[in-house]
């Protein structure tokens, strides 16, 4: 039994079961020797209890009427938020210069890049002249071969 | 699951406890419908953020008493944070506008001071109260309901508990 006598926040929280299992079991020890407390805390009980025959007396049911309401509110569908409507008609607003803006960014970047690009210069006609050596001089070459022209110092043609 | 189903497994399994708890807190009827509902919409539109495992009572205590106290404050009415200290019960102060019919009056004859006395709380006196004995919360969650520590509801409690006792012996002696 512990010496002093519980406060009355105590007795309240004994009777809420909301005191750690140490003090709860000193509270109850000591109101089954102390009158005088065992009297404070059957009043806090008999509130609790008169609070809670009143809550039955008074219970109802749910009204049907709200059931519907419920459903009714929530078969609509919800605005959205101000700020989410605003961003919403601001997109195509945005979107379309945006995408325009991205593109000749593109266009125009990659224009400028390949011309400023140092381009290779090909002579065409020392490939050509480079294959016209190599199939006359190559024993599988379906072209005739080119005869021989064999000149004189003084200058008569001879094959 | 999905929203809707999640809605009216809310509303059939929960509706009746939520609007038990909106009339004890409105004490009137239109005002308790009006409280359910708009509870049940957003519900039904913040269902996803419903914890599975927590207690959904809680949740949808603590929508009704912020939407109650939102309530109050758009009318006007005599919503404290702190906790009246006065004996005397103000009349109907607590009370909304809505009036009760007489049948519900005739219903509830025989517990008219308790009534009475309920009345006379301030509207957060009434919820602490109706959380606690009514509803059997744990003083954590009245906290988390109502929006502050275990030990301020433990010291507000003790107070609204004060006051209701005084204003069930004055009611019930002036019955008498």
């Amino acid at each position: 039994m512990i010496e002093r006598h519980p406060t009355s926040e105590q007795l309240l929280e004994y009777l809420h079961r909301e005191l750690p299992a140490p003090q709860d079991a000193a509270v109850h020890a000591h109101l089954a020797e102390c009158a005088s407390c065992a009297q404070a805390y059957e009043a806090e009980a008999s509130l609790s209890d008169l609070l809670r025959a009143h809550a039955r007396s008074q219970e109802r049911e749910l009204p049907h009427r709200v059931v519907m309401a419920i459903r009714s509110a929530t078969d609509r569908p919800v605005p959205p938020p101000f700020w989410e409507s605003f961003r919403n008609a601001l997109r195509p607003m945005i979107a379309v210069p945006a995408t325009a803006a991205i593109a000749a960014a593109l266009y125009f970047g990659f224009s400028a890049w390949h011309s400023a690009a140092d381009a290779t210069t090909i002579n065409a006609a020392e490939y050509v002249n480079n294959h016209a050596a190599l199939t006359a001089s190559s024993p599988f070459s379906e072209d005739p071969p080119v005869p021989a022209v064999l000149t004189s110092e003084s200058g008569n043609a001879t094959r | 699951m999905e929203q809707r189903e999640f809605l009216e497994q809310s509303v059939e399994q929960y509706g009746k406890a939520a609007y038990n708890f909106a009339y004890r807190l409105t004490q009137n009827e239109a005002d308790a419908s009006d409280l359910t509902q708009e509870a049940f919409i957003r519900v039904f539109r913040s269902w996803q953020s419903f914890k599975p495992g927590t207690s959904f009572n809680s949740w949808i205590y603590r929508i009704i008493t912020n939407l109650y106290r939102d309530e109050l404050r758009r009318r006007k009415g005599r919503y404290h944070d702190e906790i009246l200290e006065t004996d005397e019960p103000h009349s109907g102060s607590g009370r909304p506008l809505a009036v009760q019919p007489i049948e519900e009056y005739i219903d509830g004859y025989l517990s008219e001071p308790v009534s009475k006395a309920l009345a006379g709380l301030t509207a957060e006196q009434r919820q602490i109260v109706l959380l606690a004995d009514i509803e059997e919360l744990s003083y954590q969650e009245i906290g988390e309901i109502v929006g502050c520590s275990v030990g301020t509801v433990r010291s507000r409690l003790h107070r609204a508990r004060t006051q209701l006792r005084k204003l069930v012996n004055f009611y019930m002696k002036s019955s008498s």
